[in-house]
């Protein structure tokens, strides 16, 4: 199918025609005329200062070969709607998002195929150690919580996550004030200095991740980062095997804006470091264009638990590659209340001993 | 986890011994505010007992001697219980900042504790994705604008 090539004025961006008596490029609505060249010139500029602000180069994943979705099933969950893709020999039978059963839908095809994996590198035995690990310690932790847990129904599953590289140029202005005080026997003196602060330059970002599961919680997926890309592999289907996958329903232009506001905050953040010695530094100006933006398909691994304990539902994820263990754990009011009461107790009858041997009572 | 452990326990051990200092102060206050309302016995001037121009009666002078050692007597009562009242006062507000720093150092305690059950938080910022070596400061000015100086009277 051949495309339509239209080209921009570049006055009023209206669309040009060829105007064969000049054998220039007409604008129709505003009557300026350019020669094809500096038109052609012009469109190029603007089609790759377009890709600039976080716009993608390209699309990510690849399509797959034929014959490679062969054995892959489709798995749907009824309670929460996720579609879990598994191999014929996972037989999985509960949604690793809410532990409700899944049953199998149908054979898996189509959307589009990872560019990289991250495969498991801490097995089921490492997660169970990790999750026990995260328990201990925890005072206000109910002990009914402990011993209820359903441990053996950790799951692991390869999340899918798009990864952004991207470019970052910078100009930032700061206020910025320094201070010095001094006093004589009658007064008390301070020395405001003001300084204007310019700062500018580049930092440069890669695979910057954002999840593409919206079963995946957005911030339990990111306080198991970092995770680390030298270990990614192009992918393969055998990767899967004795595993779940989660298929993406958050796209990567619905998940550009995330990335974005991360690496801009970075490049916010180390900017700002640079200014030094002052006492009060006010941001003035920011102008942070991101460009070269790029994009990835990738499958991280994470043990995924949940939990529900009186009504309320408990996730835990697991770093596969690195083992980091997070997820928010019930407290124990009566207990809380008890450590309060005793800690208070203890310090006022602390205190009040030491006031004593100081001769305040 | 240690970094908070290490934190917390100074944090409790500043409270802790800030309590005498404070509360020395605090009683410090208090003698003076009571200093400003006592009332003071000024010194007998001996010439008072002797006013009269005439040569008295020894026994009047003994009366009048008599009266002024019921006086100073009694203000030495006086002064007894105006110390033992501010001893009072002083151990109260002792009693009373110990169970505050109590309760501050049981919050900390307990607050910390609590701190511990919450691991996931949104990551905000994308540091662990920088490009090693990839930044670059081409532009690094401060410009000094103007100066100010502000001058306020000491309380003596």
């Amino acid at each position: 199918m051949s495309e339509l090539i239209e080209y921009k004025c570049p006055c009023c961006a209206g669309k040009l025609e060829f105007n064969s008596g000049t054998q220039n490029m007409k604008c129709p609505f505003c009557e300026s005329e350019f020669d094809v060249e500096t038109v052609q010139k012009y469109n190029e500029e603007l089609a790759a200062a377009s890709a600039a602000n976080g716009q993608l180069e390209a699309s990510a994943g690849g399509e797959w070969a034929s014959g490679e979705t062969n054995g892959m099933n489709v798995y749907h969950c009824q309670s929460c709607g996720a579609e879990i893709i598994a191999d014929a020999t996972t037989g999985a039978s509960s949604c690793p998002y809410c532990d409700a059963p899944i049953v199998m839908s149908g054979t898996f095809s189509g959307d589009l195929k990872p560019d990289y994996i991250i495969p498991f590198k801490l097995d089921k035995k490492a997660a169970k150690n990790a999750y026990n690990k995260h328990l201990d310690g925890k005072k206000l932790l109910p002990k009914v919580f402990r011993e209820e847990n359903h441990i053996d129904e950790i799951k692991g599953v390869y999340v899918p996550v798009w990864l952004f590289d991207a470019d970052a140029d910078a100009s930032m202005r700061y206020k910025a004030i320094k201070k010095k005080r001094w006093s004589d026997s009658s007064y008390n003196y301070v020395e405001s200095s003001y300084y204007s602060v310019a700062r500018a330059g580049s930092l440069s970002f890669e695979n910057v991740p954002v999840d593409g599961s919206s079963k995946m919680p957005d911030d339990l997926m990111e306080s198991i980062e970092p995770f680390d890309f030298k270990d990614a592999v192009e992918f393969k289907t055998a990767y899967l095997s004795g595993y779940l996958a989660d298929k993406y329903d958050v796209s990567d232009k619905d998940s550009l804006p995330r990335a974005n506001d991360r690496m801009k905050k970075s490049v916010s953040e180390t900017f700002r470091q640079t200014v030094k010695n002052y006492d009060t530094v006010n941001t003035e100006v920011e102008n942070i264009n991101l460009q070269n933006g790029k994009v990835k398909y990738v499958l991280y691994p994470v043990w995924i638990l949940n939990t529900t304990w009186q009504g309320n539902k408990y996730t835990f994820a697991m770093n596969g590659q690195t083992g980091r263990m997070v997820g928010n754990l019930p407290a124990d009011k009566n207990t809380a209340i008890k450590y309060f009461c005793a800690t208070a107790a203890i310090s006022t009858a602390v205190l009040l001993g030491l006031s004593y041997l100081f001769g305040m009572m | 986890m240690n970094v908070k452990k290490i934190s917390i326990s100074f944090i409790s051990a500043l409270l802790l011994f800030s309590v005498p200092l404070f509360s020395s102060e605090v009683q410090c206050k208090l003698c003076d505010i009571s200093k400003s309302c006592a009332v003071y016995e000024e010194d007998l001037d001996c010439d008072e007992l002797f006013e009269d121009d005439y040569l008295y009666d020894d026994e009047d002078a003994f009366d009048k001697v008599d009266e002024f050692e019921v006086d100073e007597d009694k203000g030495n009562e006086d002064s007894d219980s105006s110390k033992s009242s501010k001893k009072g006062g002083g151990i109260v507000v002792t009693v009373l900042i110990c169970i505050a720093i109590g309760l501050i150092i049981a919050g900390v305690v307990v607050g910390s504790m609590w701190a511990q059950l919450k691991s996931v938080h949104q990551k905000n910022t994308a540091s662990d994705y920088k490009r090693e070596n990839s930044f670059k400061l081409n532009i690094s000015e401060d410009t000094f604008l103007r100066k100010e100086v502000q001058k306020t009277k000491r309380s003596s």
